[in-house]
């Protein structure tokens, strides 16, 4: 069975009913939750009825909604949080790709510094996350709402660019740079993946490039002013 | 918060949800559609359902847009965001 198939079952011999889509990481860090305040505070958060589970969220000033089959795990997840003070969010599972060296820094709302140590170990595929959002969103976005007629082919680039303004300018500049430059520089490697990869660990050498640029060309209009005035 | 609004997301709020099928809510396609349809959930209207029995919280949807068709965050978000926004408008 996989890592994620056996993580389902156990929670759901515990008694949660989460959603099948729910990441790995998600799945790891609530049974490490769940266990945590079992035997701290010695309360079963799986076991909760309906009831308690819902005064024991208003008490520490939740609001509420009825809970039914679809929104039992969403509460407990939270019950879980609040009691250990720690983010159930966990990082989507994506597909499998080479590891990258780079730091993930696209990180919008969630700590994923809870487990870290922890579970990098065991399920490498979380740490790609980064990488695979910038090689995968891409794609889906373009899947996305095919019947358009061709007049309206511009808004659904809005989107596209819209939705990829915060992560690939810098992939994009770079790309940009190396254009300029590498017309003496042989690129071999300028295939698109590899250009991606590339772009991601030369992006700091390509700001450093792009100040060198601006400061001659700065030089460069300074002297000419200068060669002009004589 | 992007200002520029695709023409789903403005087909999806500007007329009565209807019987639309789970493929016009913006951030959901083909394949978060079928993964919902493994759940049960076949028309838009449901997905709406969740997102009042949640109370409106868009966080807690969206959290539930990831477990329960496969969701990325992005997807999850555009979905969250779609939905609240038809709510202001019709609700």
């Amino acid at each position: 069975m996989s890592i994620k198939a056996e993580l389902q079952q156990q929670l759901k011999e515990i008694g949660y009913d989460l959603g099948p889509f729910t990441s790995k990481d998600t799945l790891s860090i609530i049974r490490c939750l769940h266990s945590v305040v079992l035997t701290e505070k010695n309360v079963n958060v799986a076991k909760l009825s309906d009831l308690e589970l819902r005064t024991n969220l208003i008490q520490r000033g939740f609001i509420v909604g009825p809970i039914t089959n679809h929104t039992r795990a969403i509460y407990q997840r939270k019950l879980l949080e609040v009691l250990t003070n720690q983010t159930t969010n966990g990082q989507d599972d994506e597909f499998e790709i080479d590891e990258s060296m780079y730091q993930t820094e696209y990180d919008i709302n969630e700590n994923n510094t809870s487990y870290p140590n922890i579970f990098r170990t065991k399920y490498s595929s979380g740490n790609s996350n980064s990488d695979n959002f910038q090689t995968t969103e891409p794609m889906i976005i373009r899947h996305d709402y095919k019947a358009t007629s061709s007049s309206r082919n511009s808004s659904k680039r809005n989107t596209y660019e819209e939705s990829n303004e915060i992560r690939p300018r810098i992939v994009i500049k770079s790309n940009e740079i190396k254009k300029d430059i590498t017309s003496k520089k042989i690129q071999d490697k300028s295939t698109n993946k590899n250009d991606k990869l590339q772009d991601i660990n030369k992006s700091n050498n390509g700001t450093f490039v792009y100040a060198a640029i601006t400061i001659i060309v700065a030089l460069v209009v300074f002297f000419a002013y200068l060669w002009f005035e004589k | 918060m992007s200002s520029t609004t695709s023409q789903k997301f403005r087909d999806f709020t500007s007329e009565p949800l209807k019987d639309k099928h789970l493929n016009e809510i913006p951030g959901i396609g083909p394949k978060l559609a079928s993964n919902l349809e493994g759940s049960g959930i076949t028309k838009g209207y449901e997905l709406l359902g969740v997102y009042l029995t949640l109370l409106k919280n868009k966080e807690y949807f969206e959290l539930w847009i990831r477990d329960n068709a496969g969701a990325n965050r992005h997807q999850a978000k555009q979905c969250a965001d779609a939905i609240d926004a038809f709510c202001s408008q019709f609700l």
